[in-house]
């Protein structure tokens, strides 16, 4: 929704058409939270910092390994 | 399994409690936490993808090959709810949808976020990517506001560029650099208000990693900048790529992208 805000009130000062058909297409692309299960986790940067925290916040930790790629499974590049 | 098992909404609610984490890398040389994980554990190596769940201490409580393989479709629910079973994690207050993201206090804009969506890649729809770009303002001087029409070259946003590329390729790919970045953007003025201005950047870019063996990508960028009316600095920039990665590992294959950008915070 708040993404959505801000495409509105940029949309108020663009009265350019091609501007407003690339704000268009940039919301279409542009995936709704509904899209995004994965980012409502309580993701960290690695098991070093999910160690930490586990601690600090008495919490477990799920680990994902992936023994043939590189990346990051948060971002969704791996 | 990003875009599957991983985000079955069962299996997201059972793994709320939990502090998330991946380790990516070679099979062949783990690091030896990770390699402690697999002997405790005793769980086959026969595939790529595994799950354990560990204790707040770090002890491990559950190992699994986290890839169905043939096991039943809610294998790998049935085998985060064993972990869950085995912890007895303390519920959490629900934290909503977090996305990966910036600080700034610009303008300019501390960077982007970039969601990037690909073409089916034959398993599965894959999830949306998102990547956030740390942006300088030595690269935001180069969008400043265009009293006049002016080029951009598109290497001088490689930084988000090189990030065009969809999941689930091989690494002899994804750890392969682009090595040319080609193409001209045009930055021009397009109206506004008494408060605000607005320039478009738009042009086509390729990004090649090599010759025409090597995968690249090619397609259009098309971005709204914004600006206060009296100073040149974005204040916000969104907009979106389209086009075709070229993935040259044992033959070609055609993705189409689409990626949505938006400076932040």
């Amino acid at each position: 929704m708040g993404f959505l805000l801000i495409s509105l009130a940029m949309a108020a000062i663009v009265q350019d058409d091609d501007a407003l058909k690339i704000l268009e297409r940039f919301e279409s692309i542009r995936p709704a939270e509904k899209d995004l299960p994965l980012c409502q986790l309580d993701w960290a940067s690695g098991l070093k910092e999910a160690k930490e925290r586990a601690a600090r916040e008495g919490r477990p930790i799920f680990l994902i390994v992936v023994t043939n790629s590189y990346g990051d499974m948060y971002s969704g590049h791996c | 399994m990003r875009g599957g098992s991983l985000s079955n909404p069962d299996v997201i609610e059972l793994l709320k409690p939990f502090l998330l984490a991946s380790w990516h890398g070679s099979g062949t040389n783990l690091p030896s936490e990770i390699q402690a994980l697999f002997e405790k554990s005793g769980v086959a190596r026969n595939i790529n993808v595994f799950g354990f769940a560990l204790d707040s201490k770090g002890e491990l409580a559950h190992g699994f090959p986290a890839l169905p393989g043939g096991r039943a479709p809610n294998y790998f629910k049935e085998e985060v709810a064993k972990a869950v079973d085995k912890l007895k994690p303390a519920k959490v207050e629900p934290k909503g949808t977090a996305l990966p993201d910036l600080k700034g206090s610009g303008p300019p804009p501390a960077g982007v976020r970039i969601f990037l969506r690909s073409s089916e890649s034959g398993r599965g729809k894959p999830a949306p990517i998102v990547e956030v770009v740390a942006t300088p303002p030595e690269t935001w001087n180069l969008l400043a506001y265009p009293d006049q029409p002016r080029d951009v070259e598109a290497q001088a946003l490689k930084a988000w560029l090189v990030q065009l590329y969809p999941a689930a390729i091989r690494t002899a790919d994804q750890s392969k650099p682009f090595k040319t970045i080609a193409g001209s953007l045009k930055l021009q003025a397009a109206g506004g208000d008494a408060k605000r201005r607005v320039a478009l950047l738009r042009g086509d870019v390729r990004l090649s990693k090599g010759g025409e063996t090597e995968s690249e990508v090619e397609g259009r960028l098309e971005l709204v900048l914004t600006y206060a009316a009296d100073a040149a600095d974005a204040i916000s920039a969104r907009g979106f790529f389209e086009g075709t990665y070229l993935y040259r590992q044992r033959g070609e294959l055609k993705f189409q992208l689409a990626a949505a950008i938006e400076s932040r915070p």
